[in-house]
């Protein structure tokens, strides 16, 4: 599957390109319904994953990293969920999506190969990268 | 015999590990997906049912996860470009469709 930065996601990326509202540091969530992401999704759209040690996580904006060239892109150090075991609600993951801190509003999201966490220890590796082609 | 002492770990015992690398849809994709006035994520139509476009191949062909009423996934299919069209507002599963009716026709969704 494919990153997708969905309308409400294109509307934050334009304002704060164009000093309209500055932007926001994002939270990491993952996701654990079989869903794709769709171009009109909301945050509310996803059920984030819950239970089985599983926190989501913060990402400053002043810790990506930026590349010009193309397509420029920017990246973040590797995320790790370690989990202490099953989750609660859902089992499986189904893929990521990222909110800006505050607002909740979403950035992008992105399904990936299911993973269903079970064993304590079991761990899901995501290096965040966004690209502008 | 019931095994007190066994652990809750796979097969073999060890806890596993689940890699993730963002996969960005190419340039190429998403010239073949604009030639056919689409968008990667729109909610399309085809004659296997409604789903969502997620991506093109070189030769035209279009990746398409079906949804059922929800908007779960159901399957993916590969569809030929002129067998997909934008889905209908009515077609998007309500679960999963935006209450800004205004939006949605604005977005070619009637």
């Amino acid at each position: 599957m494919t990153l997708l930065v969905p309308d409400v996601g294109e509307v934050i990326a334009l304002k704060a390109f164009l000093n309209n509202t500055a932007g926001q540091d994002q939270t990491l969530k993952l996701f654990a319904t079989n869903v794709t992401p769709a171009e009109t999704d909301t945050a509310g759209t996803y059920t984030e994953a819950a239970g089985g040690g599983y926190t989501s996580k913060s990402l400053a904006g002043a810790s990506w990293s930026f590349t010009a060239g193309a397509p420029s892109h920017a990246d973040f150090a590797q995320q790790t969920w370690t989990f202490t075991g099953a989750l609660t609600t859902n089992a499986t993951v189904f893929g990521y999506y990222v909110v800006q801190a505050s607002s909740g509003t979403l950035l992008w999201a992105e399904q990936f190969t299911s993973f269903t966490p079970a064993n304590n220890g079991d761990q899901i590796l995501l290096t965040p990268k966004i690209t502008a082609d | 015999m019931l095994n007190w002492f066994k652990k809750n770990k796979g097969t073999d015992g060890t806890p596993r590990v689940h890699v993730v690398t963002p996969v960005h849809i190419s340039k190429e994709a998403k010239e073949v997906i604009k030639s056919q006035s689409l968008r990667p994520g729109m909610w399309v139509r085809t004659r296997s049912g409604i789903g969502i476009l997620v991506d093109a191949r070189s030769d035209g062909n279009l990746d398409i996860m079906l949804t059922d009423g929800m908007g779960n996934n159901i399957r993916p299919v590969v569809a030929p470009k002129h067998e997909v069209g934008q889905a209908l507002y009515s077609q998007i599963p309500i679960a999963r469709r935006p209450p800004d009716r205004d939006y949605l026709h604005a977005m070619g969704y009637i």
